[in-house]
């Protein structure tokens, strides 16, 4: 499935884009999303900001 | 509409009329209006220039809508209005608008109250304040949460 993942505030500033677009398998969960946002497109992000982010799935938290 | 995220200022005469009128035979209207302030962190000595709000356009205004349903689930309230502004702001100027009319002013007092403090840290709002020494995204409070923690305790 192919995720679009909206960013805002610090995270949008440090990835200097407002959007990814992110293929993943069908079952991949958030914790799979979150792990290649990690080692693709959030790479250069602070680890310590990744324990502070508000995530929102289909605009539920 | 009872909640709106908007970029312009609002009128709290306009606000609290329009209340008063949807509200029938109330007893009490309470409104909250928050300010942006000039010093915004304690610990930091700079004052702002500004104030920069930015907000997930539908899911803010989804769950301030929550927000507000919840607080008519709580209290018997006859209306609510929360208003919520964006973009960049300067000390002193209205940033959000909170009210609640109910036939006493118990319910109207703390439904207010209510409202103002799941916005604080339950509508996903981000705020970048300006100062002299720079830019920076300001971060929740542990006070907000507090502030939380006593409703659910109710």
């Amino acid at each position: 499935m192919l995720i679009s993942v909206q960013y805002f505030a610090s995270v949008r500033e440090a990835r200097g884009s407002s959007s990814d677009s992110i293929e993943l398998p069908d079952s991949a969960d958030t914790e799979a999303l979150l792990s290649v946002l990690k080692a693709g497109p959030l790479a250069a992000l602070d680890p310590a900001l990744f324990e502070r982010l508000l995530i929102a799935v289909n605009q539920s938290v | 509409m009872s909640v709106r995220v908007q970029a312009e200022d609002f009128s709290l005469q306009r606000e609290y009329d329009e209340v008063l009128a949807e509200a029938g035979d109330a007893g009490a209207v309470v409104t909250f209006t928050g300010l942006v302030r000039e010093f915004h962190q304690t610990e930091d000595s700079a004052s702002v220039a500004s104030l920069t709000l930015e907000h997930y356009p539908g899911m803010t205004e989804k769950a301030l809508a929550d927000i507000e349903q919840q607080a008519r689930q709580r209290w018997p309230l006859l209306a609510t209005r929360i208003v919520h502004r964006v973009g960049a702001m300067t000390a002193q100027e209205q940033i959000v608008l909170v009210a609640a009319a109910s036939a006493h002013r118990h319910a109207a007092f703390e439904a207010a109250q209510f409202m103002m403090d799941y916005l604080k840290s339950r509508a996903p709002f981000w705020k970048k304040q300006a100062t002299s020494e720079g830019e920076n995204w300001i971060e929740s409070r542990d006070s907000d949460e507090a502030a939380i923690a006593r409703w659910q305790k109710a």
